[in-house]
C-alpha cells in the first residue's frame, strides 16, 4: 500500500503540476532574516554532487554537474556525469531539455516530486520561499558557522507517507539538500563553487 | 337570447380549453426556454440524436463556481461557507467542494492490479528498449524526487505513473488539491473551484429563480472579501429568461397602451377599448391553451412572437366598430356584423391557410407559432362574432375622426389612378424586386440567432474555461459498435488517427474519450504482450539490463516478471470499470445502449477545423463527426429554403380560393398588394443591411396573411371603402406597434421577424386600395 501511495502521489502531483505559484503571506521574520543573509542567487552558477542511496540498489547513484539560477522563476540543472542531462525548473513544472532549454525543443518531465521540489528549489535559490509553505512546515535552525538549516516536513498526508524530511543547509548560498524518505532511502545534493558566470552553457528563453 | 346562449357556449369552450391546457402542463412548467426544443428532432440519425441528448442532458445541469481573493486562507474559508449555503438551498444533487481525499487513491487502487495492461509501450525494438531503459535510469538520477527505490518493484519503468498522470491531468485540469479543495493560485489571486450538479433542468423557471436567489445570498456571504464567478447552461437560461421577460413586458405594455390610445382617439368611447381588450385576451387565451394542449409547453419565442397576435386579432374588432362610420344613423351591432361578416370570415380563412403552410414544416418552432396564431385568430374571431355585439349593444356613434378625411383622400387617389395597367406595372416591378432581393439579400442560418447570450455570461464562461484549462468545443465524435468492446476498439482506432493531426502544443487535452481510461480487452492483451517482452526471457530482458546498469537486486527483477505473469489472468472489463465509483465525469461520455448496439462520445478541443476532423473520421467505420451547432444551422437553412416553397404553396392556395369568388382579375387585385409589399420589403431589407433567415420568412408569411386580409376587407367593403380603410389603418397601426417594437429585440430571430412585418405591413396598407379595381360601387 505504501508503494501504491508513492505512485499515486507521483501521478497526482503530476496531474496538477502546471498550477501556478502560490503567494502565501509569511508572518515569521525568520525566513526573511534568512534571506537577508543570503546573497541574491540570480545569475549564479554552482557545481553539484548528488548521491542517492536506494535500498533496492546495490550501490549509491552518484551524479555531478552544474546548476544555474537563470531568473526569479527559472533554475537550470545540467548533469554532466555519469551521462549528460539538462533540465529546467519553473513554477509550471520541470522541463527536460533535449538540447538547450528553449521552447519547442523541450519536453515536460513527468516527475511529480521534481515538480514540487522544483518550486522549493526556485524558492530557495531565488529568495522567494513562499513556495515551500504550500507543501511543508518549515523549521529554521542556525549553526555555529553563521550558516543556517531548514528542516521541512511534508504537510500533506500523502506526501508525508513518502518523504520523511527534507533538510536544506546553507550560508551565503544554498550548500546542501538532503531528502530522507520514509522507506529509508535518501538523497544528498551538495553545492559548491558558487560563482557568477554570464557565459554559461545553459540558455533559457 | 340566442346571442347570449351562443356567447355563453363560446365562453364555456374557452374556459374548458384553458382548464384542459393547465392540466396538460408538464413538470417543467408551461414555458419552454430551451432553444433546442424549437428544432426538429427527427431530422438526424437517431443515434446521433441520442448522443446529443445524452451529453447535453448531462452537461446542462453542470453549474460551476469559482471563488477568488488575494488571500488564500480567506477564499478557502469563503468557499466553505458558500458550499454550506449551496447545500442548504437543496438545489444541487452534487456539490464538489471538499474532495474526498480517498477519491484519487481509489482511482489508483482500482487501476493498480491492471497496471501492466494499461500502457502501450510500442512495438518491440532495440530503440524502444533503449528509450525505456534510459528513461528509467533518468528517473533514478533526477536531482530530486522520483526514482525512489520504493517504486521500482511495482513500476520500474514508471508506466503506471505515466498512465495515471496523464489521465488524471486530462480529467482534473490545472487545479491543485489543497486541503481537499481544488485550488489554483496565480501571481495575484487564489481561486477555489466548486463544481455542482443541478437537481432539475436549468430550463425550469423555478430552478432559475432559485439559482438567482442563491447567487445573491452567496454574493452577500462574501462580505466584499472575495469575488465569485459562475458558469453553466443555467446562467444562459437565467439571462435568456430575464431578457425575454423584459422584452415581453416592454413589447406587450407599449403595444397595448399604444393600441388602446389609438382606439380611444378614433372612437371616443371606452367600449371599443374594452371590446378590443376582450378580443385580444380571448385570442391569446385560445392561442396559449391550444398550443399548451398540443405541445405540452409554449416556447418563449412562440410567446414573444405569438404575443404579437394582438396585432391581428384586434383587426376583427376594428372592422366591427369602424363600421359605425359607414352609416351613423341607425347603426346597430347586428348590422355591423352582417356587413363585415364576409370580409372577416374570408380574412380568417386566408390567414388560417397562410399559417397552415407553416404546419407542414416538421419544425416544432414554426408549428407552435402556426398553432398559436391559428387558435388565437379563431378565438378572436369567436369573440368578435359572439361577444362584441353584446358589448356594443348600447354604444353611441360619435362624429367621424379626422383621420377618416385623410383616408378618404387616399382612397379617392387610388380610385382615380387604379387600373389594370397600373397593376401590370406593379406586377413587373414586384417581380424585378423579388428577383433582385433573392440575389442580394444575404442569408444567415446560424442557430445562435435564436439567442442573444449576455456578454457578461460569456466572459465569465471564457475566464472559467481558461482557468480550468478546459477547451472542449461543441463538436464531438460519435463512436459506435455492437458491443462495448467494439466501441472501445473503434475509439482506439480513432485516437490513433487523431494523433496524426497537427495539434497545438499548449499542454491542453486534445480529445477526451472513455477508452483512454478503459482500454479494450484487445488493447490490454497487446499492451501486456509488449510489456512482457521487457521482462522475459529471463536474463535478457530490459529489466535485467537495467538491473545490471544501476545495480538493481534480483528480487526486483523476479517480482517484475511475476507481476506481469499475474496480470495475464486478470483483464480489466468494461463492466467492472463502468460499475466502479471512479471517474464519474468521464462515464458521462458513454452513451450506452442504442438501436445499433452501444455508443460513446469523444469530445474534441474547440476551434478545430471541421474539415481536418472529417478527413480523419471519414474512412473509419462506426465513427462519425458531429458538429452540433453547424448541423442545426444547416437544418435551419434547409427549412428556410423549404419555407419559401411553403410560402408559395400557401399563397397559391389563397389565390385559388379567391379565384372561385372573384375570377382572375379580382383575384389578382387582392393578392397583388401583399405580394408587392413583400417584394418591396425584401429589397428594403437589402438596403438596411439586414440578413435573411427563417424568421424573415415567417415575417413574409405574416405580411401576406395580414395583407390579404386588408385587400379582402377592402374589396368586400363595396360602398364603405372609407370606414373599411379606417379599420385597416387601425389594424396596420396596431400591427406596426406590436411588430415594430419586436424589431428592437436583442434576439436576432425576433428582430428579423419584427422588422420584416413592420415594413411589410405599412406598404401593404398603402397598397390595399388597389384591391378595389374593377369592383362596382366605387
Amino acid at each position: 500500500m505504501f508503494k501504491l501511495l508513492v505512485i499515486l502521489l507521483q501521478s497526482l502531483l503530476f496531474a496538477v503540476s502546471s498550477s501556478a505559484a502560490s503567494k502565501t503571506n509569511l508572518d515569521g521574520g525568520d525566513l526573511k532574516a534568512l534571506y537577508n543573509q543570503m546573497e541574491s542567487s540570480i545569475g549564479i552558477v554552482s557545481e553539484f554532487k548528488q548521491v542517492k542511496n536506494i535500498s533496492v540498489l546495490s550501490r549509491p547513484l552518484v551524479s555531478t554537474g552544474t546548476v544555474y539560477v537563470v531568473d526569479s522563476e527559472t533554475v537550470n540543472w545540467y548533469q554532466t556525469s555519469p551521462y549528460s542531462m539538462m533540465m529546467s525548473f519553473t513554477p509550471k513544472g520541470m522541463i527536460e531539455c533535449l538540447d538547450v532549454c528553449k521552447g519547442t525543443t523541450a519536453t515536460r518531465n513527468s516527475n511529480p516530486f521534481a515538480i514540487t521540489l522544483s518550486k522549493a528549489f526556485i524558492g530557495l535559490l531565488t529568495g522567494s520561499p513562499e513556495q515551500l509553505k504550500i507543501f511543508f512546515t518549515i523549521n529554521i535552525e542556525k549553526n555555529e558557522q553563521k550558516g543556517w538549516q531548514l528542516s521541512m516536513t511534508p504537510i500533506d498526508p500523502m506526501l508525508s507517507g513518502v518523504i520523511k524530511k527534507i533538510t536544506l543547509q546553507g550560508g551565503q548560498y544554498l550548500q546542501a539538500v538532503k531528502i530522507l524518505e520514509v522507506s529509508g532511502d535518501n538523497t544528498l545534493i551538495k553545492f559548491n563553487n558558487h560563482h557568477e558566470n554570464l557565459n554559461v552553457q545553459l540558455e533559457t528563453n | 337570447m340566442v346571442n347570449r346562449t351562443r356567447a355563453s357556449l363560446y365562453c364555456f369552450i374557452i374556459i374548458l380549453l384553458t382548464a384542459l391546457a393547465f392540466l396538460r402542463v408538464g413538470p417543467n412548467g408551461a414555458i419552454d426556454l430551451n432553444i433546442l426544443s424549437l428544432l426538429p428532432a427527427n431530422e438526424r440519425d437517431v443515434v446521433v440524436e441520442q448522443a446529443v441528448g445524452s451529453i447535453t442532458q448531462k452537461i446542462n445541469r453542470n453549474h460551476n463556481y469559482l471563488f477568488f481573493s488575494a488571500n488564500k486562507e480567506t477564499v478557502k474559508k469563503l468557499a466553505l461557507v458558500a458550499a454550506e449555503i449551496m447545500k442548504n438551498s437543496d438545489l444541487y444533487s452534487g456539490i464538489n467542494v471538499m474532495l474526498d481525499g480517498s477519491k484519487n487513491t481509489n482511482i489508483g487502487s482500482f487501476y493498480f492490479p491492471y497496471r501492466y495492461r494499461l500502457v502501450d509501450i510500442g512495438a518491440a525494438s532495440q530503440t524502444r528498449d533503449e528509450r525505456l531503459m534510459q528513461e528509467a535510469i533518468k528517473q533514478l538520477y533526477f536531482p530530486v524526487g522520483s526514482g525512489m527505490g520504493a517504486l521500482f518493484p511495482d513500476d520500474p519503468f514508471s508506466l503506471f505513473s505515466h498512465f495515471l498522470s496523464k489521465n488524471l491531468k486530462d480529467n482534473q485540469s490545472t487545479f491543485t488539491i489543497e486541503d481537499g479543495m481544488l485550488i489554483k493560485t496565480t501571481s495575484d489571486l487564489t481561486y477555489v473551484y466548486i463544481q455542482t450538479t443541478l437537481r432539475d433542468s436549468p430550463f425550469n423557471l423555478e430552478v432559475q429563480e432559485a439559482v438567482d436567489k442563491l447567487k445573491t445570498s452567496l454574493l452577500s456571504s462574501l462580505n466584499g472579501e472575495g469575488q465569485m464567478l459562475t458558469a453553466g447552461i443555467v446562467e444562459h437560461a437565467i439571462m435568456g429568461s430575464k431578457n425575454a421577460a423584459a422584452e415581453i413586458a416592454l413589447v406587450g405594455s407599449i403595444s397595448i397602451l399604444g393600441i388602446l390610445m389609438l382606439v380611444l382617439l378614433i372612437f371616443r368611447s371606452i367600449t371599443p377599448v374594452l371590446a378590443s381588450l376582450v378580443t385580444i385576451l380571448l385570442g391569446l387565451i385560445a392561442g396559449f391553451s391550444v398550443t399548451l394542449l398540443i405541445f405540452g409547453q409554449v416556447h418563449i419565442i412562440t410567446l414573444v412572437a405569438g404575443g404579437s397576435l394582438i396585432g391581428i386579432s384586434i383587426d376583427y374588432s376594428f372592422h366591427f366598430f369602424a363600421d359605425m362610420f359607414r352609416q351613423k344613423n341607425g347603426w346597430s351591432p347586428s348590422d355591423a356584423l352582417d356587413h363585415i361578416w364576409k370580409g372577416v370570415s374570408l380574412g380568417l380563412i386566408t390567414s388560417v391557410l397562410a399559417f397552415s403552410a407553416l404546419l407542414i414544416a416538421p419544425f416544432p418552432g414554426l408549428k407552435q407559432l402556426a398553432v398559436f396564431s391559428i387558435a388565437g385568430l379563431l378565438g378572436a374571431f369567436g369573440a368578435v362574432i359572439f361577444i362584441l355585439p353584446l358589448l356594443a349593444a348600447r354604444m353611441q356613434v360619435y362624429k367621424s375622426p379626422a383621420i377618416l378625411s385623410y383616408l378618404k383622400l387616399w382612397v379617392a387617389w387610388w380610385q382615380l389612378n387604379n387600373s389594370r395597367r397600373v397593376q401590370s406595372i406593379v406586377i413587373v416591378v414586384s417581380i424585378v424586386l423579388v428577383s433582385a432581393a433573392s440575389v442580394l439579400l444575404k442569408s444567415d442560418d446560424d442557430i445562435r440567432m435564436l439567442q442573444a447570450p449576455a456578454p457578461e455570461v460569456l466572459a465569465d464562461e471564457a475566464k472559467l474555461e481558461s482557468l480550468l484549462n478546459q477547451n472542449f468545443g461543441t463538436q464531438f465524435i460519435l463512436v459506435e459498435g455492437k458491443t462495448a468492446e467494439d466501441v472501445l476498439q473503434n475509439e482506439e482506432l480513432l485516437f490513433k488517427s487523431l494523433s496524426t493531426l497537427d495539434w497545438p502544443q499548449d499542454n491542453q487535452p486534445n480529445w477526451l474519450g472513455v477508452s483512454s481510461f478503459i482500454p479494450s480487452i484487445k488493447k490490454q492483451e497487446n499492451n501486456l504482450r509488449l510489456i512482457t517482452s521487457l521482462g522475459h526471457p529471463k536474463n535478457n530482458g530490459v529489466i535485467n539490463r537495467l538491473a545490471d546498469s544501476v545495480g538493481l537486486s534480483d528480487t526486483v527483477v523476479d517480482d517484475f516478471n511475476a507481476e506481469i505473469d499475474k496480470s495475464s489472468t486478470i483483464p480489466l472489463t468494461f463492466n467492472a470499470w463502468f460499475d466502479s465509483p471512479i471517474l464519474l465525469d468521464i462515464k458521462k461520455l458513454w452513451v450506452g445502449d442504442t438501436i445499433r448496439g452501444k455508443a460513446s462520445i469523444v469530445l474534441l478541443r474547440g476551434g478545430l477545423n471541421p474539415k481536418a476532423i472529417s478527413t480523419i473520421t471519414g474512412p473509419i467505420d462506426n465513427v462519425r463527426y458531429v458538429d452540433n451547432v453547424a448541423e442545426i444551422s444547416q437544418t435551419i437553412k434547409k427549412y428556410r429554403e423549404k419555407a419559401i416553397y411553403l410560402l408559395i404553396i400557401g399563397y397559391v392556395i389563397i389565390a385559388a380560393t379567391l379565384f372561385r369568388r372573384y375570377g382572375v382579375f379580382g383575384m389578382v387585385s387582392v393578392v397583388l398588394p401583399p405580394f408587392a409589399a413583400v417584394a418591396t420589403t425584401a429589397m428594403l431589407l437589402v438596403f438596411l443591411g439586414e440578413v435573411m433567415n427563417l424568421f424573415t420568412l415567417v415575417g413574409f408569411v405574416l405580411v401576406l396573411g395580414i395583407g390579404v386580409d386588408y385587400t379582402l376587407f377592402y374589396r368586400e367593403a363595396r360602398k364603405a371603402k372609407s370606414s373599411t380603410m379606417l379599420a385597416i389603418f387601425l389594424s396596420m397601426s396596431s400591427t406596426a406597434l406590436a411588430f415594430g417594437l419586436l424589431s428592437f429585440s436583442s434576439i436576432l430571430a425576433i428582430h428579423s421577424f419584427g422588422i420584416t412585418v413592420l415594413i411589410g405591413i405599412i406598404i401593404v396598407f398603402l397598397l390595399a386600395p388597389m384591391a378595389g379595381v374593377g369592383v362596382s360601387g366605387k
